[in-house]
């Protein structure tokens, strides 16, 4: 049904799109814990900072970003050094690129999440004498659960749509770099090239609705669960 | 013993409040906004005060002069909420074993003794009102805390499943001795447990005692007052629906029919308002209680007379509410005996 190339297009696609949900992960749930339950200076430009992305243009995020990772710019050139670690214009730039898209997207569903979950039961939690850490793991995290998830399907089907700042930072390789998005920009400007890139489409499309499915499904179960709270 | 002395300033509300207690059950009494919550939380460590001190039998958990203040989750208090705060996601029995501490000791005892055995893997969400109270009490309890907090335990159960949740709470202080702190903005429901009232309002103390102690003290008594004081007594069921026994007496009392067989303990309650004085017993009356008994004392706060009377010998004492007039007409001193008339309706069975 699909060429090698497109296939391949695909597979990168899923693989750039679950290495950025990984790696966003971690840091997302941290920022959005700090955004929801933290007063400190500077909270305001944090906010600002993590929402950059989703106002800027793609391209503009791109270009900074490749100016950082870049073998020149200042990031990449230390690793370079240190590590021999060369990122632009490889598949680990595009999820760096896709990360950098999709983190405000998940921060915010976090943010929400844990906004919905009561403090009250935290406090509830503490006089029967679990420390920060465990009420976050216990009690946090697992009512926040379903909005966390919903945030990740989000940031992976934004991921998966990523176009600009990834041809920026990681080019447009054929096998290499090529995710769905950029193999049907470049179908597109072949000559004969249209079927092929409907077959993409297509299949974005279905991915994206899934995504979007998965994601109201799991917000719809974070409302009724915080709603059965006493 | 609880020490507490501790000052807390917000917008329009300052509490000040100092009070120390080595009674089981202390009671809290106040009207709704006193700041009975706000002390429960200060102690628990969910609300930080401006000043002062809080130790527990030696163990200074608050203390602003040094700096102390020992967190929440170290504190060893544990709390029953009045919104229970059970956490939606766990089981009965997850709710339970939550606490670290929890896991130690033997649990078998305190959720037979709070018949939550059959409950243990329900789903908190499908609990009835008064199961998800034995469930937030027992949690509380199975830490083994230095010391229980219990705010308005009884506020969102009514009628039997109020006596109820207190007659488990007398069981489990009976049983586990650990002190208590119960706040209540019903007087009645705090006399069944609490040795001792501590009353508040406005943020203040107002006093603290004895309950017949405090319907003896003119500064307390308007505010125990504007929350309707009760005379609250244990009874027991005979043979016949009608007729109660105070337990230890020979006094047998007129009641509303209740059904709960013979020998049962019940509770019950009526107003200081609602029992009459005289100086002999009152023929041709629909007042079907005659009660002989004593008076031990007698206070005037402005707004009318209590009067404390001993019941029989060794009986139970109870207050009553005469006027001022009734006052010098019947004679009222220490040592004289009187009929406390008592309207069979205006008993309360809980």
């Amino acid at each position: 049904m699909l060429t090698a190339e497109e296939w391949s297009a695909v597979q990168l696609s899923l693989k750039v799109a679950g290495v950025a949900v990984l790696a966003m992960l971690l840091p997302g749930i941290a920022c959005g814990w700090l955004l929801a339950r933290r007063r400190f200076p500077g909270r305001s430009l944090l906010d600002a900072l993590i929402h950059l992305p989703l106002v800027l243009p793609p391209v503009v995020v791109g270009y900074l970003l490749l100016r950082s990772v870049g073998r020149r710019g200042w990031l990449g050139g230390w690793l370079y050094e240190h590590f021999g670690l060369d990122l632009a214009f490889t598949w680990k730039a595009a999820a760096i690129a896709s990360t950098v898209m999709g983190f405000p997207l998940l921060v915010r569903a976090v943010r929400l999440a844990i906004e919905a979950t009561d403090p009250r039961l935290e406090a509830a939690a503490a006089t029967l004498g679990a420390g920060p850490l465990r009420i976050f793991c216990t009690v946090t995290l697992p009512l926040a659960l379903p909005g966390l998830l919903a945030g990740a399907v989000l940031a992976f089907a934004r991921s998966l749509g990523e176009f600009g700042a990834t041809i920026m930072v990681a080019g447009n390789i054929e096998g290499v770099t090529r995710t769905i998005p950029l193999a049907i920009f470049s179908e597109v400007q072949t000559p004969g090239g249209d079927a092929s890139a409907m077959r993409l489409v297509v299949i974005a499309v279905i991915v994206s609705f899934v995504a979007l499915l998965v994601s109201e499904l799991l917000s719809r179960r974070l409302v009724r669960r915080s709603g059965g709270v006493s | 013993m609880i020490e507490v002395d501790v000052t807390l300033e917000r917008p329009g509300f300052h509490l000040e409040v100092a009070f120390s207690t080595a009674a089981g059950t202390l009671g809290i009494f106040g009207p709704s906004g006193a700041g009975k919550s706000t002390i429960l939380a200060i102690i628990a460590g969910l609300i930080r005060p401006d000043r002062g001190l809080i130790r527990i039998d030696g163990r200074t958990l608050f203390d602003a002069a040094q700096g102390i203040d020992v967190r929440v989750d170290r504190r060893r208090i544990g709390m029953v909420f009045q919104d229970l705060r059970l956490l939606p996601h766990l089981t009965v029995a997850g709710n339970l074993r939550y606490g670290p501490r929890a896991r130690g000791g033997d649990p078998d005892d305190l959720i037979g003794l709070l018949e939550l055995g059959p409950l243990l893997d329900r789903n908190v969400a499908d609990l009835s009102g008064g199961e998800r109270q034995r469930v937030a009490v027992g949690r509380a309890l199975l830490v083994r805390p230095d010391l229980v907090l219990l705010d308005e335990p009884t506020a969102s159960l009514d009628g039997r499943l109020r006596t109820e949740i207190l007659d488990h709470l007398e069981r489990l202080q009976e049983r586990n001795g650990r002190p208590m702190i119960q706040v209540s903005h019903r007087l009645g429901d705090l006399l069944q447990l609490a040795e001792e009232l501590l009353v508040i309002d406005e943020g203040r103390v107002v006093g603290q005692g004895r309950y017949s102690e405090l319907l003896q003290d003119v500064t307390v008594l308007p505010t125990l007052r504007r929350r309707g004081v009760v005379n609250r007594l244990r009874g027991r069921t005979t043979g016949s629906a009608e007729v109660m026994v105070l337990p230890g007496t020979a006094i047998e009392l007129v009641t509303p029919a209740t059904h709960r067989g013979a020998d049962a303990d019940v509770v019950i309650e009526f107003d200081p308002a609602d029992v009459a004085l005289a100086r002999h017993r009152v023929d041709g009356t629909s007042i079907r209680n005659q009660v002989e008994g004593i008076v031990t004392r007698w206070t005037d706060d402005g707004a009318g007379v209590f009067v404390e009377v001993r019941l029989g010998v060794e009986g139970p004492t109870l207050a009553a509410e005469i006027g001022r007039e009734s006052l010098a007409e019947l004679e009222i001193e220490a040592g004289r005996p009187v009929v406390c008339l008592i309207k069979r309706q205006a008993i309360r069975i809980l």
